[in-house]
């Protein structure tokens, strides 16, 4: 499997659109932070609201972690880009000289998503750390000062973006070798992106409604936190986390990933190519 | 005998199409064998199942004596090399860098094979060039694919129309260069082909499909006494001559044709056209020529064109 995740790299490294997601990272990590400083200093002082809603970027700890947000500019766009990188080998046949040669379909299946989690989140992490380095000037890191706490704290929270990302990989790979052609992989992850998204925006906006039932508001807080797609947006943005905050950060990506890349070993294992 | 590749029922259903249906077919180390068969006969699925692209629905195959049900299926697998349809090479790379990639994928150590696989098929003029594989005409990307079917120094290549899109000089190439690793490194070839007159150069053995199914295989010497010889014979008065050869020649196979007889089976011309003149009979052209591959074929298959 070696041999094919090193080719599999010489792939990415090698193609175009790979420049481009490199490019678009760089573009968001300078013009956001900046963009947040010019909104900031528009707005002046701020009504409780509108502080609300900035309240996570107002300092750049808050800027940092956003940018792995998955419904952030590079977070939608990257692991899309990615997946057409990686469904190449399908488009030009060049997966045929991978089973000819005898390496097993699990293995390519593997090698595929080993390399696209990786080259996504070496994207997203790079793209992160560019903001850090933007916002780091204008904004302070954090209200209070950095302590030992807020250095686990960040590693932590890293973890668990890693492991959101390890499920959006697996997610492009799966797509890869179960979908017929590159505009079914293009189309089905928009659809699963905005379904997700769009469950996690209604929810959030129920959870608004006054005197809502408690127990209702339990079953849509649980939704919530089984939705990976938002859970990339939360994570970050406090100071510490509970047991049951890294029991739902750490199990639900990773049951994920598991039954995602389950899936996609066995479809692949009886799928006719061309 | 050491048979390279042996299917036993082999088939294989699209929906309710049977694309392949209990193929039977053998291929001894050192073959080149030619596989024809018109369009949607299952000469690509039979390539695609044995070079495990798709999976058999029923039956089994061996390759090196190593059946596809074992799981050792997989180091046979690593001594064939194969172009399934069309080459399948990265068309945002240039050709060192496609066989660098195969090279990978292969575990290979790199630059000595790739000049020499460039070499082999007359690419090597490529070596330093950026140009992607995608600009590269069709010729150039077959002799790609055959490139690197090359760099895992395969026993067994398996090329399916590997003539197409080729100009008569690369046809020419090719065509010696597949003799040549036969020859030289024993090399055992599939070659699926239209140009029938060209698996005629080349081929040892034959497997003739249609509907799916293989109706004959046959060794190219078998098929040398099957082919028919057959002579024309055109002259200003065909029922005397057709008289005439009754008479003289009880045991020959006569047919008319316009202005003529036809005569099948090896005859005497000399005899004849000696017979012809003291009959007096004014002789205006008389040939003859063996029946082709091509014949052969469409007469297996019951006269439908490839």
């Amino acid at each position: 499997m070696i041999n094919l995740i090193k080719s599999d790299y010489k792939k990415f490294f090698h193609d175009k659109l790979f420049l481009v997601v490199c490019i678009l990272a760089f573009m968001f990590a300078v013009t956001t932070p900046l963009l947040y400083l010019v909104v900031l200093k528009l707005a002046g002082e701020m009504d409780p609201v509108t502080e609300q809603m900035l309240a996570g970027y107002t300092n750049a700890k808050g800027q940092f972690f956003g940018a792995f947000s998955f419904g952030n500019n590079l977070g939608i766009i990257a692991p899309l880009l990615i997946g057409i990188i990686l469904y190449k080998d399908f488009s030009y046949g060049t997966i045929r000289n991978k089973i000819i040669c005898g390496h097993s379909r699990t293995s390519i299946f593997l090698s595929l998503f080993i390399v696209c989690t990786t080259t996504l989140f070496g994207t997203l992490l790079a793209h992160a750390l560019l903001t850090l380095g933007v916002s780091l000037p204008f904004f302070e890191y954090q209200s209070t000062p950095f302590t030992t706490a807020d250095f686990w704290y960040l590693l932590e929270s890293l973890f668990f973006e890693f492991l959101v990302y390890l499920f959006a990989a697996a997610l492009v790979s799966w797509l890869c070798v179960t979908m017929k052609n590159l505009g079914m992989v293009i189309v089905m992850y928009i659809a699963i992106f905005f379904g997700f998204s769009t469950i996690a925006g209604v929810f959030q906006m129920v959870a608004f409604i006054p005197n809502m039932n408690k127990q209702l508001l339990d079953v849509i807080d649980f939704i919530q936190r089984i939705n990976v797609f938002n859970s990339s947006a939360t994570i970050g943005l406090g100071t510490k986390y509970e047991l049951k905050d890294i029991c739902y950060y750490v199990i639900t990506p990773l049951l994920y990933t598991s039954g995602i890349l389950l899936h996609g070993i066995w479809k692949f294992n009886r799928k006719d190519l061309k | 005998m050491d048979y390279v590749l042996q299917t036993f029922g082999l088939s294989k259903k699209y929906k309710k199409h049977l694309a392949v249906n209990n193929a039977a077919m053998t291929i001894s180390r050192g073959d080149i064998y030619g596989f024809v068969g018109e369009n949607g006969s299952g000469k690509t699925t039979i390539i695609r199942l044995i070079t495990g692209l798709i999976f058999p629905d029923d039956g089994s195959f061996e390759l090196f004596g190593i059946s596809n049900k074992s799981s050792a299926i997989k180091n046979a697998q690593r001594k064939v090399g194969a172009v399934v349809e069309s080459p399948s090479i990265y068309r945002n790379m240039s050709a060192y860098d496609n066989l660098k990639m195969q090279c990978m994928i292969l575990g290979l150590p790199q630059d000595e094979r790739i000049n020499q696989v460039l070499r082999d098929v007359g690419l090597e003029y490529m070596l330093h060039d950026k140009k992607h594989a995608g600009n590269f005409s069709l010729g150039m990307r077959q002799r790609l694919g055959i490139a690197m079917c090359l760099l895992g120094e395969p026993e067994f290549i398996i090329l399916d129309e590997p003539m197409n899109g080729l100009d008569p000089a690369g046809i020419v190439e090719i065509r010696e260069l597949i003799l040549k690793l036969n020859r030289e490194r024993n090399i055992t070839f599939l070659i699926s082909s239209h140009i029938l007159s060209e698996l005629s150069l080349i081929a040892t053995k034959y497997g003739f499909i249609s509907n799916g199914h293989i109706i004959k295989e046959i060794t190219a010497s078998q098929l040398q006494e099957q082919l028919k010889k057959t002579t024309d014979i055109t002259v200003d008065n065909p029922k005397a001559l057709e008289q005439l050869l009754t008479t003289t020649f009880p045991q020959s196979k006569l047919s008319t044709i316009p202005n003529g007889v036809r005569i099948d089976g090896d005859i005497d011309i000399n005899l004849v056209t000696s017979a012809i003149i003291n009959a007096d009979i004014r002789l205006t052209n008389i040939s003859s020529h063996d029946s082709s591959l091509e014949d052969y074929y469409l007469e297996i298959i019951g006269g439908k064109r490839v």
